[in-house]
């Protein structure tokens, strides 16, 4: 027995004396993707392919390489070779053909190769109809991005947001995350704030002043139908639906106080949920639908606490800064992001939820409203240029920001909708 | 008969003085030199072993070899050796300042090699963007001195087969570890001739 374990620690030491080198950064590049024109008797092919580009490059994760690089152009995986990539620096390659192809019915065969692996990573088809080209180029995204990354493709995913083309007009508009087919969902003379998803996607909830006062309404995305939660505070705000859709949470003043209440979707009733003189605002639900984060200013200075709403209890989150706002959990619901603001400045920032540590991650310096998408892998946010409110973005790995098209009018509080299943 | 008693006496007195002569003479000479002869082997041999010198006096026997050495040992004697003894430390410390800093040299040879391959992998690994995810994937790498990478195996995965493909990939796309090059063969063996490469999703 004590030569064994005698062996043992030998073999431990042994072990333990063995040289370890621990890699952790990445490269600064991202990954280089070729999106070789899908072969087709119509003219149709390229522009799948044009648009699969345009979606994976979308928030800089990949860069793609120029059609007119390309050795080769094949289309099945049997005239595929590996050596024509490896040359090039490329990290993937997604080819595609046509199986079926006429005005009315398009049938796509697609396939992806790891090209440092020499392996192929997916190979699927998808068919639908020739007038819906761009919804079968998202999904063939979603798939490309999913056996690359590893996470959902968000690239049928839609975006809400305030519109304000001037000082008297206000539109909240709902788009494709790609800023394309945007649509008008209500107007008004008077603001419109804080626009917040259903998670069965059907409805959505926002803030209108257009009877002189703060209410909130839920509007019917199909029938464009509208209802106002009747409460008997003259001051509503901040609504936001809880993921598994039964409940709202928001902000009433009954008695001039700022306080969180939640209305119960099914028997309409509303409970109390803070008590403090303090102003208690911004409410963010947990992806379990338990936990509510909420900004206040009960110890001096905006900062982020956490409330259980079946007990009541209140933790303070954010300890750091003179200013934390506006936060919400990420789809993990371990790490929250946030507006850090330090002197003035205001950037995003994000924070597990059992560290002290703020990890600021924009570089803009009035930035407001951040949005996750539902993968958790990306964050949109309001900032501003000269007065000029404008969508931006970036992904938390730090390698790629971007901006969204520029809207004519100054846009304010984006709200990334769930997946679409 | 009592003068050949008395001639038997004489003679049996005489073989005795003579076998006692010769037989002292031979017990006093050969240890003599023999003695003589080892004990300035051992002071050059052992210069500074002080210690040592009074237990060997305690082993000789012979009064004048112990009257040799304590003339020997005389103030004069006893400052050279203190010499010598100053001599041998600087000596010491020197040998074990040239081994430090030889060590320190490998040591920091090693980890210049270390960082530039740092340096080399983090620029062509694509880490997977699992932001959230604190994941490793560990491998072992087995070199040539050449630098060549005569194999890479996963040893440990993280779970995540995008992770561990994405590390699989960097490792493909290299060939050599050129930063061995040039490296003392002994600390090549020592550190680099198998060495483990953990690739992580957070820096830590």
């Amino acid at each position: 027995m004590k030569i064994f374990l005698i062996f043992l620690t030998f073999l431990a030491l042994s072990i333990e004396a063995k040289l370890k080198i621990e890699i952790s950064q990445g490269s600064k590049d991202s990954p280089k993707i070729a999106i070789v024109p899908f072969k087709s008797n119509m003219k149709i092919g390229e522009s799948i392919s044009s648009l699969i580009q345009d979606n994976l490059t979308l928030f800089g994760e990949f860069r793609a390489l120029p059609k007119n690089e390309m050795l080769s152009f094949p289309s099945k995986e049997e005239n595929f070779f590996y050596r024509d990539w490896n040359i090039l620096n490329v990290d993937y390659v997604v080819i595609g053909n046509f199986q079926e192809e006429n005005s009315q019915f398009i049938n796509i065969e697609y396939f992806v190769f790891n090209i440092s692996l020499n392996k192929l990573i997916l190979r699927g088809d998808v068919s639908g109809k020739y007038s819906e080209k761009e919804k079968i180029s998202k999904v063939i995204s979603n798939r490309v991005y999913k056996s690359i990354t590893g996470l959902n493709g968000v690239f049928d995913t839609k975006i809400a947001y305030i519109l304000s083309p001037s000082r008297e007009e206000y539109k909240i508009c709902i788009s494709d995350i790609d800023g394309t087919d945007e649509e008008v969902l209500f107007e008004s003379s008077a603001p419109l704030m804080s626009p917040s998803w259903s998670s069965d996607l059907k409805k959505l909830a926002y803030v209108s002043f257009e009877k002189g006062y703060p209410e909130i309404y839920m509007q019917d995305l199909f029938s464009g139908e509208r209802e106002s939660i009747k409460t008997l505070g003259l001051s509503n705000s901040a609504p936001v639906w809880s993921p598994d859709n039964k409940k709202l949470a928001f902000v009433m003043s009954s008695s001039g106080n700022p306080d969180i209440y939640i209305y119960n979707l099914r028997n309409k009733k509303i409970s109390r949920h803070t008590t403090h003189y303090g102003i208690d605002t911004e409410p963010a639900w947990s992806p379990n639908s338990k936990k509510l984060l909420f900004t206040s200013n009960r110890s001096g200075s905006p900062q982020i606490y956490e409330l259980t709403v079946s007990s009541n209890r209140i933790k303070r989150v954010t300890l750091d800064g003179d200013y934390n706002a506006r936060a919400s959990y990420f789809p993990d619901g371990k790490d929250i992001v946030l507006v850090h603001g330090n002197n003035g400045v205001f950037h995003i920032g994000t924070k597990k939820l059992r560290s002290r540590f703020i990890n600021t991650i924009s570089k803009t310096t009035l930035d407001e409203s951040p949005t996750i998408s539902p993968n958790g892998n990306i964050v949109i946010y309001a900032t501003k240029n000269n007065s000029q409110g404008y969508l931006a973005g970036l992904t938390l790995d730090g390698k790629s920001k971007f901006t969204l098209p520029v809207k004519f009018g100054s846009v304010r509080e984006p709200a990334w909708s769930p997946y679409m299943n | 008969m009592t003068n050949s008693f008395i001639g038997l006496l004489n003679s049996i007195f005489v073989h005795m003085l003579l076998f006692a002569i010769l037989t002292v003479d031979f017990s006093i000479f050969v240890p003599q030199q023999d003695r003589i002869k080892t004990i300035p082997v051992e002071f050059v041999t052992f210069p500074m072993d002080v210690e040592n010198i009074p237990k060997k006096t305690k082993n000789i026997k012979n009064e004048s070899l112990k009257n040799n050495f304590k003339k020997k040992e005389s103030i004069e004697g006893l400052k050279a050796i203190d010499k010598k003894q100053l001599d041998f430390d600087s000596k010491k410390n020197l040998k074990d300042q040239i081994a430090e800093t030889k060590l320190l040299k490998q040591k920091r040879e090693v980890q210049i090699r270390i960082a530039l391959i740092q340096e080399r992998i983090n620029s062509i690994w694509k880490k997977p963007s699992l932001i959230n995810k604190n994941i490793q994937a560990e491998f072992v790498i087995n070199l040539a001195p050449s630098g060549e990478i005569l194999s890479f195996d996963l040893i440990s995965s993280s779970g995540e087969k995008v992770f561990d493909d994405s590390a699989l990939a960097a490792l493909s796309n290299i060939s050599f570890i050129t930063e061995v090059i040039g490296l003392e063969r002994k600390y090549f063996e020592r550190n680099f001739r198998s060495f483990n490469l953990v690739f992580k999703s957070k820096n830590q």
